[in-house]
């Protein structure tokens, strides 16, 4: 049970990135894809069948908000157990009224509840999900920033906004390539016209470019803060060889990224070009997912400078 | 130098400064920890009227705590500890203490749920 706990709440986090990267993937994609529903369908004399489908946006949608709901009900007890340093089920539920009533923790669980229940609200119907969603992700990421690290200092400090921006910034970027590589653009690619795999690629490079800035940015800010000279553990912990092997999937991500902007999107659109494309989105999305399970890992792990 | 080159020099700095940020931003994480201890770790002092330890950020009250002990390991403080009001700061009030080595256990949770927790000797002459 005592080595469980640990690896369960690496995958709670793992759980609630990915759902929330995917709900703001999907709000996003929806926009480009429903502009070339439009060209598709002028392009062509035969029926189509819509890129992404309404009804499978919504069971997206539904899905990843009944993860995020489900992780964030088990969440009071993980913080028990990572508060009490113990794993006894009985003695961290008991902890819970505590957890919930005096803590900066319990707090914010109570916002991110009422987040949740926007979300919820807003998923049963398409008009309510364009105004009540950003508000709710937007209260979520604070939430995720508030009980983080960036909050030692205080609430509502600007370091605690940036790291709000940082995480919807990861978000917006993890959430489209995800979606992009592993659905979205082998369903554009099958409608065999290159010129839209295109214009969706422009939307998603020109998003994830936009996100990249801001991720940079917050990022250099918020190290500059915290930083203590720990980059010499990076290869002698557990928690530093994680970021190092996290690091490398950044950069492959990002060169992949690079070479589809810079070789083939500023080419002419043909069919093997669109095919290349998709290869490389697609092992994008790949390494994106295991950046995501890499991130869980290393926000339940103590840097090596809380070594005392 | 050839518009390509330019590019790709552009290219390799965006990806070393991202790498970069990405490496620095993750390593910030890191957990709350003491910043100043009265007395301090391993000094030799007259008895003191309390051990007070400023952490690096704010630890939550409920399961932040400070227990002192004698060389037999009998815990010597009556009181429990307590948490300043901006939560970076706790104390326990300790007895009149006689001459011999203490330890100051200390537990804290940040702010952030994470638990660290240490101990450190004092001596009172």
């Amino acid at each position: 049970m005592l080595k469980l706990v640990p690896i369960l709440s690496i995958l709670l986090s793992v759980l609630t990135d990915a759902a929330y990267a995917l709900i703001v993937g999907t709000l996003l994609t929806v926009r480009w894809v429903e502009g070339l529903d439009e060209v598709m369908r002028e392009a062509t004399s035969q029926p189509l069948q819509p890129i992404f489908p309404q009804q499978l946006q919504r069971r997206l949608l539904l899905l990843c908000t009944a993860a995020l709901v489900l992780a964030h009900l088990a969440r009071p007890w993980f913080l028990a157990a990572s508060m009490s340093g113990s794993s006894d089920f009985h003695a961290n539920l008991a902890l819970i009224p505590t957890i919930l009533s005096s803590t900066h923790q319990g707090t914010l669980w109570y916002w991110n509840s009422f987040a949740l229940a926007v979300l919820l609200l807003g998923s049963y119907s398409t008009s309510l999900t364009r105004w009540l969603a950003p508000f709710s992700l937007l209260l979520i990421a604070f939430c995720k920033a508030a009980t983080g690290h960036a909050a030692d200092q205080g609430d509502f400090t600007l370091i605690e906004s940036l790291q709000a921006i940082h995480i919807l910034s990861t978000a917006i970027w993890a959430g489209t390539v995800l979606l992009s590589g592993l659905y979205l653009l082998r369903r554009i690619a099958a409608q065999r016209n290159p010129f839209a795999v295109w214009q969706y690629c422009a939307s998603l490079s020109a998003t994830a470019t936009y996100a990249l800035a801001a991720v940079l940015i917050t990022g250099i800010y918020t190290s500059d803060k915290q930083l203590n000279n720990t980059l010499t553990g990076l290869t002698t912990t557990t928690w530093g060889k994680v970021l190092v092997t996290k690091i490398v999937f950044v950069l492959l991500a990002l060169t992949l990224g690079a070479i589809t902007r810079f070789r083939y999107l500023r080419a002419h659109p043909t069919p093997a070009r669109a095919t290349h494309i998709l290869r490389l989105l697609s092992c994008e999305a790949v390494a994106m997912a295991i950046i995501l399970c890499l991130s869980g890992a290393l926000s339940n792990n103590a840097p090596p400078m809380s070594a005392m | 130098m050839s518009r390509t080159l330019l590019r790709k020099a552009h290219l390799g700095l965006t990806l070393f400064v991202l790498t970069l940020s990405f490496a620095l931003t993750s390593a910030a994480f890191a957990h709350t920890h003491p910043a100043a201890m009265t007395p301090a770790a391993d000094s030799t002092v007259s008895a003191p009227d309390g051990v007070m330890i400023h952490f690096t950020g704010a630890v939550e009250s409920k399961f932040s705590h400070i227990t002192v002990t004698d060389a037999t390991g009998h815990v010597v403080n009556k009181d429990v500890s307590a948490v300043s009001s901006d939560g970076k700061m706790v104390s326990v009030t300790l007895p009149k203490l006689a001459p011999g080595i203490y330890t100051v256990n200390w537990v804290a949770v940040s702010v952030d749920s994470h638990r660290s927790q240490g101990d450190y000797k004092f001596t009172v002459k």
